[in-house]
């Protein structure tokens, strides 16, 4: 041994002679806990934080759901100035309703009121009398009421009514400052300017109605486990989703069946086999016919094992089967028949099913099988993030795609032979949108 | 602190408070020991734990001949090995680059490197030269013991060992660079 090295493994032996440190109190709790039978020890934080927020995202959606429908449909306008905005309440427009707390300035004109006339309750049709009276030039409204009219009752907006509403919007910073849960109107007199007409459709601000959406996903994604050699895994997700937007935002959850594989590496001790020798248990006699003694030898296959164990590896392919629960907010644009999209959320994975195939040792002898590849979890989190795009197929169907990145909260295996605590994955995500 | 038979029986009976006062005796030693042989501090904690799992478990095969912190702390090198074991499909190979000696200005500069620091170097060892150095310099077992531990030949051991001492030396030298 050369001096360097009697150096290197003096120092290290000094260095290392008394030297302790003190574990971490958790290593404690869970060997106190396997020792006495308390199961799986402490909540995990983590698991605990994302079940919280998850509990959070379905209550905050329930609510809004609930509230969405629950509220008396509203459909009022509020006109202050230059000043628009759209609500959605048809009976704020009958005389009655007027009489509100709403400061009314200029009713409505004879036009615009033919137009809904027929869908007002017969009790107010006296009120018509004196819309009809107005004079088409005090009633400067009319591409206003038109554009309630049309977003109330129908599925497009008029011309006259876009401009209306570009017009108010770009008049002063009120828009945003206005109750939306206002009921009551405030119209005043206000002149139609086409100077604003043609501005970009795209720039609406309303408030939408929410909808709903289905679909079905395919993810072929690559699992990456960092600090250590596995080798990257394929997992293959198939998913049906609903998905609730609401203006530019949206919730989607749904139900998942993710189908992953690994190599099962199995440590064998075994000893071969030599061959097989019929071993004479007993022996009785018997006489022939001819009165001849002959001898029965009973006797039993045994086989014969060589003595020295030997060693090898087996490797089998283990399958697994998850069931995936994901939970995305996210954010979209649409343009035309393209949109995109971002979104980010939890997802929950349980492992349903294993299928974990023992090695086959053939005629030898298996002293000992030491299963080297580590076992999963039945239960782990992950961060889901993805950015794509769709784009509109038909009215009801629209094809989507987007890149994904998963984070893994907890490694889907054992934690003691993996070291990679936090895998990560990334994968395409495929799939057909229907709108209802 | 003195464990009498009458100690380890309270343990074998599961007796919660004697357990407790065993681990406190004997767990910072051995998570020392455990850091050593495993790659990071999670790892060194999954040793401990598991280790003393087995060390309660099989209180009942120790022999008052010996001590028992040395029994305990064969305990933890196997259990240690046999994590070792279980990875040793995901080994990675690194190449060794030529290796300098150590200069007499360095060594007193590396004398002063604290148990923690060591501890840094010897982690980013591979697995398998992590396992033969310490199994050979600090615990003292002939190759011919680790390879029949590491299920390796006597040769593979000793070839291990060298490159271990090589790879070390290298990385203190890197180290005092700041490298």
């Amino acid at each position: 041994m050369s001096e360097e090295s009697k150096y290197l493994d003096q120092l290290f032996q000094s260095k290392f002679a008394a030297f302790e440190t003190e574990p971490p109190v958790a290593v404690w709790d869970n060997v106190h806990a396997e020792l006495h039978g308390k199961g799986g020890g402490s909540i995990n934080p983590i698991n605990l934080a994302v079940l919280a927020a998850l509990i959070m995202i379905s209550g905050l959606l329930g609510y809004s759901i609930i509230t969405n429908s629950s509220s008396t449909p509203n459909s009022n306008m509020v006109v202050d100035g230059q000043t628009a905005i759209l609500f959605q309440e048809p009976v704020l427009l009958q005389p009655e309703a007027l009489e509100l707390p709403a400061v009314i300035e200029n009713r409505l004109a004879a036009e615009p009121q033919k137009q809904y006339s027929s869908f007002l309750p017969a009790t107010q049709e006296n009120s018509n009398d004196e819309i009809e009276e107005a004079p088409e030039s005090q009633n400067p409204h009319n591409t206003l009421h038109a554009y309630y009219v049309e977003t109330t009752f129908g599925d497009a907006f008029s011309e006259k009514a876009r401009i209306a509403r570009l017009r108010a919007r770009r008049s002063n910073g009120l828009y945003s400052s206005l109750n939306l849960n206002a009921t009551d109107i405030r119209i005043r007199t206000n002149e139609y300017n086409p100077r604003f007409a043609g501005v970009n459709d795209g720039e609406r601000r309303y408030n939408r109605r929410a909808s709903w959406q289905m679909g079905v996903y395919f993810t072929p994604e690559v699992i990456f486990y960092p600090d250590d050699s596995i080798p990257n895994q394929k997992a293959y997700t198939f998913e049906v989703i609903g998905k609730w937007v609401k203006n530019d935002f949206f919730v989607e959850s749904g139900l998942g069946l993710s189908f992953s594989s690994d190599d099962g590496k199995y440590a064998i001790d075994y000893e071969k086999f030599l061959g097989s020798y019929d071993d004479v248990y007993n022996v009785t006699f018997d006489t022939t016919e001819s009165g001849a003694l002959v001898p029965i030898y009973h006797t039993n296959i045994v086989d014969v094992y060589d003595s020295v164990s030997e060693y090898k590896v087996e490797q089998t392919e283990n399958k697994y089967t998850y069931l995936q629960i994901p939970v995305y907010i996210g954010f979209q644009k649409e343009v035309n028949r393209f949109g995109w999209f971002i979104k980010g959320g939890p997802i929950l994975s349980i492992l349903m099913n294993e299928n974990i195939p023992t090695p086959d040792a053939g005629n030898d002898r298996i002293v000992k099988i030491d299963q080297q590849m580590p076992g999963r979890v039945n239960a782990l989190w992950q961060l889901g993030f993805s950015a794509g795009f769709t784009y509109q197929l038909s009215r009801k169907v629209s094809i989507a795609v987007e890149p994904t990145f998963k984070y893994y909260l907890n490694s889907q295996y054992q934690r003691k032979y993996i070291t990679t605590r936090h895998p990560y994955s990334v994968g395409l995500r495929t799939g057909l949108l229907f709108n209802f | 602190m003195h464990f009498d038979d009458n100690f380890i029986e309270r343990c074998l009976d599961n007796d919660s408070k004697a357990q407790g006062e065993l681990y406190k005796h004997f767990a910072p030693k051995m998570f020392g020991i455990c850091l050593r042989y495993a790659k990071n501090q999670m790892e060194a904690e999954d040793v401990l734990q598991e280790g003393f799992i087995k060390v309660f478990r099989y209180l009942k095969d120790y022999r008052s001949e010996g001590s028992l912190e040395g029994w305990i702390r064969r305990t933890m090198v196997n259990t240690a090995i046999n994590f070792y074991k279980k990875k040793t499909k995901y080994q990675k190979e690194i190449s060794l680059d030529q290796t300098e000696p150590i200069s007499y200005e360095e060594e007193s500069a590396i004398d002063k490197l604290s148990a923690r620091e060591l501890l840094d170097v010897i982690r980013e060892l591979p697995d398998g030269y992590r396992m033969v150095f310490n199994l050979n310099v600090i615990e003292g077992y002939t190759h011919k013991e680790i390879g029949e531990m590491l299920k390796i030949s006597e040769n593979t051991s000793k070839s291990q060992l060298s490159r271990a001492r090589g790879v070390l030396q290298n990385k203190l030298k890197n180290k005092l660079k700041g490298v």
